[in-house]
């Protein structure tokens, strides 16, 4: 049996052309450490720290930021991390004599080096194919049990201090998804973390669309023109005559359903840019003669804002702002009290002193708008909710409501 | 905001907002006249024309309808209705005699070209 007394990986560097075990994945990094590995495999008793000592070659040190230990203790399904400590030339921590426990069985371990930006430089060992300390308890030890220090205690020694055991390492700096392990990703914040969140969104929304719409004088020839209106009376005629302008300047207006598809890609934790495409399959208004015909495809974008700590990484309520600009066709239909001017001639017959009239204002192509919302996520894939923005269309104006419920797939 | 958009379109309101809305007179063509012949009894006539004549009198050319009403207020919602039986066609009166009579405007409706067509 061979002791551990320190554990010391004397490294040299052989980048990319060294030797690579069989057992190695490709994926953990781009350069690998050769180690003439003094002890590969070796035992010690419980309630022992694991002293990890690392040299790197001058190369490599002058370029080197962090050390990290990966390691994990029999029975912990979970590798966990530490810094290990620059003294000199060497990089020295121990795996704690705690985590060691009295718990008898192999800690695994392997060795990462990372620079400033986080990027693996080269590693020692991996999950695969990791250093292995046997440990095994005092009886079968023996004497030997007894040459090295037991476990401090924890109040006297904490982690961190020098001569106690390393900082464990809760962020693994990284600068993509390759200096990650274990199915964790390189974050936003360059940490590599384990989530489940989902970057790419596929949705399918329902939208109403409900509008505002300037009613003085749009039943005007010159405006049903120009103005991109269309006054219907209650036989269907067009209205032709000499409207006397109200005071009713803004007038609810019903507008086109649609149906939409939309992707989204989450930037950041809480930011995402999106695309939304529509189809309006209901609510198309009259197109006079001469006039353009009703466009029922829709295009836009969005920047939306995400309320939350983190809020794709978990399910529950996600509450978002948005901005959104694009084009679009609104046939908005509203009824408006048109009075007759008696005192002009008209050449149209049949309207009344005062009569209610259809009236349709076409507007568009473009808008812009802002809108919130709350969404929904039953779990890190499928989220459902609803919406609703309020967009100025232009320049044939008009001031649009879309309420929207949409629900949404991650991939 | 959306005060904001609504101020917006209602700053665009055109400044004849606030001028009286013209009312029809009973020289208007098109416009309804109930006549109160006797109490309780208004006739209701359409105005197709006025002709003026160098006399300084003016000729109403009208359309009597057939029902009667028993107010103006009656009057006003037969006319507003659309189809209305006829009693004559075509009538003239001299605005000064009509006049002479209790008689109110009470409804408008631009006439067709049959209407106008009568006339002539």
């Amino acid at each position: 049996m061979k002791r551990v007394g320190s554990l010391l990986l004397a490294a040299l560097v052989s980048f990319s052309s060294g030797p690579l075990a069989a057992d190695e994945p490709k994926e953990l990094g781009p350069k690998l450490l050769h180690m003439p590995v003094l002890e590969k495999k070796a035992e010690q008793g419980i309630l022992t720290p694991v002293p990890i000592a690392v040299e790197l070659p001058p190369e490599l040190a002058s370029s080197a930021a962090r050390v990290l230990v990966h390691y994990r203790v029999w029975g912990d399904p979970d590798w966990t991390t530490l810094s290990l400590g620059r003294r000199g030339k060497k990089w020295t921590g121990a795996i704690p004599c705690l985590e060691v426990s009295t718990v008898t069985g192999d800690v695994r371990y392997y060795v990462r080096v990372h620079d400033a930006d986080g990027r693996v430089l080269a590693s020692a060992g991996s999950r695969l194919s990791p250093f292995r300390v046997t440990v095994l308890h005092d009886t079968v030890l023996g004497a030997r049990s007894k040459t090295r220090a037991r476990c401090p205690d924890p109040s006297d020694c904490p982690r961190g201090l020098p001569g106690c055991p390393s900082e464990a390492v809760r962020q693994v700096p990284c600068r993509s998804d390759g200096d990650c392990e274990g199915g964790s990703t390189c974050s936003w914040q360059g940490y590599c973390e384990r989530s489940q969140r989902r970057l790419n969104w596929a949705s399918v929304a329902l939208e109403q669309d409900l509008g505002l719409v300037p009613t003085s004088g749009a039943c005007s020839v010159a405006a049903q023109e120009s103005e991109g209106t269309a006054c219907l009376r209650s036989d269907g005629e067009v209205y032709k005559s000499n409207p006397v302008y109200t005071n009713e300047a803004l007038g609810p207006a019903l507008g086109p359903t649609r149906v939409l598809a939309g992707y989204d890609r989450v930037l950041f934790y809480d930011t995402s840019v999106g695309l939304r495409a529509g189809f309006a399959f209901r609510g198309e208004g009259p197109t006079l003669r001469g006039a353009a015909p009703f466009v029922p495809w829709s295009l836009a974008a969005r920047l939306t804002h995400w309320f939350g700590d983190d809020p794709f990484a978990h399910s529950g309520l996600r509450p978002f702002a948005f901005f959104t600009a694009g084009y679009a066709q609104y046939d908005l239909v509203a009824g408006v009290e048109v009075r007759e001017d008696p005192t002009r001639y008209s050449y149209q017959g049949g309207n009344d002193l005062t009569q209610e009239l259809e009236l349709w204002k076409r507007a568009g192509d473009g808008f812009a708008g802002v809108g919130a919302g709350l969404a929904f996520a039953l779990n890190q894939w499928v989220m459902v909710g609803g919406e609703i923005a309020l967009v100025q269309v232009f320049p044939f104006g008009a001031t649009v409501v879309t309420p929207t419920l949409h629900s949404g797939v991650g991939f | 905001m959306v005060v904001a958009f609504m101020a917006l379109f209602a700053s665009t309101g055109c400044s004849s907002d606030a001028v009286p809305a013209p009312e029809p007179t009973l020289r208007t063509p098109g416009s309804f006249v109930a006549q109160e012949t006797e109490p309780g009894d208004v006739r209701l006539f359409r105005v197709l024309g006025a002709l003026k004549l160098e006399t300084g009198q003016t000729y109403l050319i009208m359309r009597l309808f057939s029902p009667h009403a028993s107010d103006f207020d009656g009057a006003r919602e037969l006319a507003k209705q659309d189809e209305l039986p006829i009693e004559m066609a075509l009538t003239s009166s001299v605005e000064a005699e009509f006049v002479t009579l209790p008689y109110r405007v009470v409804w408008f409706r631009t006439l067709t070209e049959q209407e106008r067509d009568a006339i002539h």
